[in-house]
């Protein structure tokens, strides 16, 4: 039990680096180039689609959104957490010019999935 | 803080924080342990959005506070993890923006508080501006002093906070201020406000770090290096061990345990071991401390505590051992044997300690080997010759790099037994200088109601020395201190006569060098003859090293000729010696064939045996003047002038023509510097002569202290003396009366052929040495001797003259001297 303790103390203990700055949860992300285009998942499992919001602005792509515990059991109590629930901002860059290509974003098994196929096709 | 939207209002439940804030944009770990805490994350974590208010305690003591009891300004946070163990809740809260508390009221075990967003004014400006690029130099100036600031790209964060107030509440979390400025800092609800306070903060936390950083880096830099020694010896230890080199401190601690335990040592002795054992356990071995106890405790175990060697008492035997190896020396011989008796009758005598005088090559210091040999003790010597330094005696103080224990005790450990023989030779070569005067310190070590507490400076535990038996050597009593020279029993060893030598070469010497050269006795025969030529014509000397070294030699020859195949003599005859030890070295002095008025013939000691000496005088036309030349001493001059004075005021009765004629004396070899009293008869007879102008008689050698009213005192070294006239060929010598004693230490072979006269008075001198001078029987003051002078011939019973002067107190002192070069 001793050892657990400490185990978990050290697990919890964030660096001060952690501390400098709140890495507020990035969803990880995954980018594929396919014949037509790219193609980008996002994992957002729990994250409800209405809160999900995709912009483009240059070749900047950014995916906003917000993780609310929505399974919850009257009663419960937490034991231990570590799924981030909170807003959230993903930015990335592609190397196309995006407001030149057609942006589609569809929501499956927890993961966000846009496909990115450019009007002219980029060397 | 993203949106601004119109008045919002939390009811959140809260977590009270006892000793921290949690800042807005901050996560920060928090351990809840208190049932309010534990309620309040338990609400927020089964919350759609997990959040809640954290809000610090004015009291940190109280335990379940109410709405008075918590800071107005809190934060609202969302639990970003949480893990449980036994009693406690931790987690991580990142702060999210700035609230102030409206109300707070207790639901059943829960405190939920209703807040509003109460955001930083923000104050774009020149101001701000200031503020901020301040903060920011004050973070460069930290980046020095804190390592884990210095990974930070200033330039590049500060980009990335686009927030002023992101910036503020990450320094006052990087600070880690107290609770009570950080709440200030939350208070703040202006933008140059907040920035003012940590600036503040900052200075004065500056200021601490870096008075932190100096006394640290002190601390730290010794701290550091024993660390890192301590580190490497660890390795070291490691290493050996791997290698199967084990023979590391504890093995040699242990090994000394052991020992201890074994030896055999007084309690107080053993007490201050077992303490520095202690000690040494309790230092590693590399450091040098622990080379140094560990020196001192071997030297402890080792020291001779205890340990006595039984001492032979068996005269009989010890009366052969002594014989064995030393001729004649009766009287020494006898105070040994002396001693043995005592031990015998009182085993627990103090010993005695003697010390041999006589010149070199005589034999003192295998004369102290024989008689440890004869009384079965070990025997240890060592010279004090030159030593200048007391330390060397007594030790070292440990403080000291390289401290070793004095020379005594150094003796004793290598004796191993706490009644040894202890020689100390050339006691007269002791030095003395600033440095120290060991002969001080010979004092205590040769005091037996002292030595028994000797306290050595390296040691620094009594040492008991009162069982020793200490020898001391020396050429001359002259320099040796007197208070040193009253702790010894003196013993005379004088020097050999050609007889005594001799005889010492036929039983000793032959043998012992013919066994060195590796010849059979029919190789190595060498008749009397041959030896005494040896003596005679190769060596001179008091002693016998030159004869030993010559007698080593002509057996060197003879072995290099049987090892060259060529024929060697039957019998080394005396006509050999020319051709194996090359031409004779000495030529036997002669006697002066003329003897003009004025020159007579003295005798000198010297610490290396006796000489010859010429006095010589002439008149000069000057009236009444008095020269003297030969770098005599100051006694010696005072002698010449008594002397002059003693004839002059005896002119009538000396028919002395010109009594007013000045005077010269010169003694012989000018470059010598000589002194003492002993030439006086000499000087008298000397200038009676040249006054008279009558030949002093030929072969007649004088030695004699005299006094104004005519007496002749008796002087010392009467054996050399007497020895060296001999040597030189003079057959008679004149006396006084008061060395009638010494006589009996010349061998029977010399008293006869010497005719050794007596005097009292110098006016017998007069009349021995310069014929026709003085009628027989005829004496100046008729008072006192009434007899007739006597023809003491062989020590004949003299008549007896009152023999008042003082005969005993100078018989000592050598009289006449010469310091050789």
């Amino acid at each position: 039990m001793e050892h657990e303790l400490i185990r978990l103390t050290r697990r919890l203990m964030l660096s001060r680096r952690d501390r400098l700055l709140p890495s507020c949860w990035l969803p990880p992300a995954d980018l594929y180039r396919t014949p037509d285009g790219w193609l980008l998942k996002l994992e957002m499992a729990g994250v409800a689609p209405d809160t999900i919001a995709v912009q483009v602005c240059g070749r900047s792509i950014t995916i906003r959104g917000e993780r609310r515990d929505g399974l919850r059991i009257q009663g419960h109590t937490c034991y231990s957490m570590e799924i981030a629930y909170c807003a959230f901002k993903r930015t990335l860059e592609l190397p196309i010019d995006l407001d030149r290509a057609t942006v589609n974003s569809e929501y499956d098994l927890g993961m966000l999935v846009v496909t990115i196929t450019p009007e002219v096709r980029q060397p | 803080m993203n949106e601004d939207t119109e008045e919002k209002l939390y009811v959140l439940p809260v977590f009270p924080l006892r000793r921290s804030v949690l800042f807005p944009m901050i996560a920060g770990p928090f351990a809840a342990g208190r049932k309010v805490s534990i309620e309040a994350l338990e609400a927020a974590a089964s919350s759609e959005d997990k959040t809640l208010i954290t809000a610090t305690q004015k009291d940190a003591s109280i335990d379940s506070p109410d709405a008075d009891d918590l800071h107005r300004f809190a934060t609202r946070g969302v639990v970003r993890r949480l893990a449980r163990s036994e009693e406690t809740l931790e987690v991580i809260i990142e702060g999210l923006e700035r609230v102030r508390i409206q109300s707070v009221d207790w639901e059943d075990d829960r405190l939920i508080a209703h807040a509003i967003p109460a955001p930083v004014v923000m104050e774009p400006g020149p101001e701000s501006e200031a503020l901020k690029r301040e903060v920011v130099s004050l973070i460069r100036e930290f980046q020095v002093l804190l390592p884990q600031l210095g990974q930070l790209d200033v330039d590049e964060f500060l980009h990335r906070l686009r927030d002023p107030m992101h910036l503020v509440y990450l320094l006052g979390a990087l600070l880690e201020l107290d609770f009570e400025k950080s709440q200030r800092l939350l208070d703040a609800s202006e933008q140059n406000q907040a920035m003012k306070l940590l600036l503040e903060y900052m200075r004065s936390e500056y200021e601490i770090l870096k008075l932190r950083r100096e006394i640290a880096g002190e601390a730290e830099s010794e701290a550091g290096r024993e660390q890192r020694n301590y580190m490497l010896r660890q390795q070291l230890k490691a290493i050996q061990k791997e290698l199967g080199e084990t023979q590391g401190g504890e093995t040699a601690t242990q090994e000394l345990r052991e020992r201890l335990e074994q030896a055999e040592v007084p309690d107080a002795v053993r007490e201050e071991a077992e303490r520095e054992l202690g000690r040494l356990e309790g230092i590693p071995p590399a450091s040098p401390e622990h080379g140094v106890i560990r020196n001192r405790l071997e030297l402890i175990l080792e020291l001779p505590w205890i340990r006595r060697t039984e001492d032979n008492l068996d005269l009989a035997r010890a009366r052969q051992v002594l014989d064995d190896d030393h001729y004649d020396l009766a009287e020494i011989k006898e105070r040994i044997l002396e001693q043995l008796a005592v031990l015998r009758l009182n085993p627990e005598a103090k010993a005695p300690i003697l010390c041999f005088v006589g010149p070199p090559g005589v034999g003192k210091t295998s004369l102290g080997q024989s008689i440890a040999r004869a009384l079965g003790r070990e025997f240890e010597r060592f010279s004090l010759g030159g030593l200048r330094d007391e330390a060397e005696l007594r030790g070292h103080r440990r403080t000291y790099v390289g401290a070793m224990p004095g020379r005594i005790i150094q003796a004793m450990r290598r004796a191993g037994s706490a009644n040894p023989l202890l020689m100390l030779d050339e006691i007269d070569k002791l030095g003395q200088d600033f440095r120290g005067d060991p002969a001080s310190a010979l004092l205590e070590i040769l005091d037996p109601a002292q030595n028994y507490e000797f306290r050595d400076n390296y040691l620094d535990l009594p040492f008991d020395l009162s069982r020793v038996l200490f020898i001391t050597t020396a050429n001359t009593l002259e320099t040796v201190p007197g208070p040193l020279l009253d702790r010894m029993e003196v013993l005379h060893l004088s020097g050999y006569s050609d007889e005594e030598k001799l005889e010492i070469a036929r039983r000793y010497i032959l043998e012992r060098q013919r066994i060195q050269a590796g010849l059979t006795k029919d190789q190595f025969r060498v008749p009397e003859e041959t030896i005494l030529r040896v003596i005679r014509h190769y060596t001179r000397e008091a002693g016998v090293r030159e004869l030993e070294r010559r007698i080593g030699r002509l057996a060197r020859k003879i072995a290099l000729r049987i090892a060259e195949e060529r024929k060697i003599p039957d019998t080394i005859a005396p006509e050999l010696l020319r051709e194996l030890l090359g031409r004779e070295r000495f030529r036997p002095e002669e006697a002066r064939k003329e003897m003009p008025p004025g020159v007579a013939t003295g005798l000198a000691w010297t610490p290396t045996g006796g000489e010859v000496l010429y006095v010589e005088a002439i008149l000069l036309p000057e009236e009444g003047k008095l020269t003297l030349t030969g770098q005599l001493g100051d006694v010696m001059k005072e002698s010449a002038q008594a002397a002059q004075n003693w004839v002059l005021s005896h002119a009538a009765r000396l028919k002395i023509s010109h009594p007013r004629a000045g005077l010269h004396i010169h003694v012989p070899a000018g470059a010598i510097p000589k002194d003492g009293p002993s030439a006086g008869v000499t000087m008298a007879t000397a200038i009676a002569s040249v006054y008279s102008d009558r030949p002093v008689r030929g072969g007649t050698a004088m030695t004699g202290e005299i006094t104004l009213s005519g007496l002749v005192l008796p002087v010392g070294g009467v054996k050399e003396k007497i020895l060296a006239a001999r040597r030189t060929g003079l057959r008679r010598v004149i006396l006084p009366r008061g060395n009638e004693k010494d006589l009996d230490d010349l061998p029977e072979s010399v008293r006869e052929e010497m005719e050794v006269m007596l005097a009292d008075r110098i006016d017998d001198v007069l009349r021995m040495a310069i014929p026709e001078l003085l009628p027989e029987g005829e004496s100046a003051p008729p008072a006192e001797s009434s007899e007739q002078e006597p023809r003491a011939g062989q020590a004949a019973s003299a008549p007896s003259v009152p023999r008042q002067h003082g005969d005993s107190k100078n018989a000592d002192s050598p009289g006449t001297q010469l310091s050789r070069r």
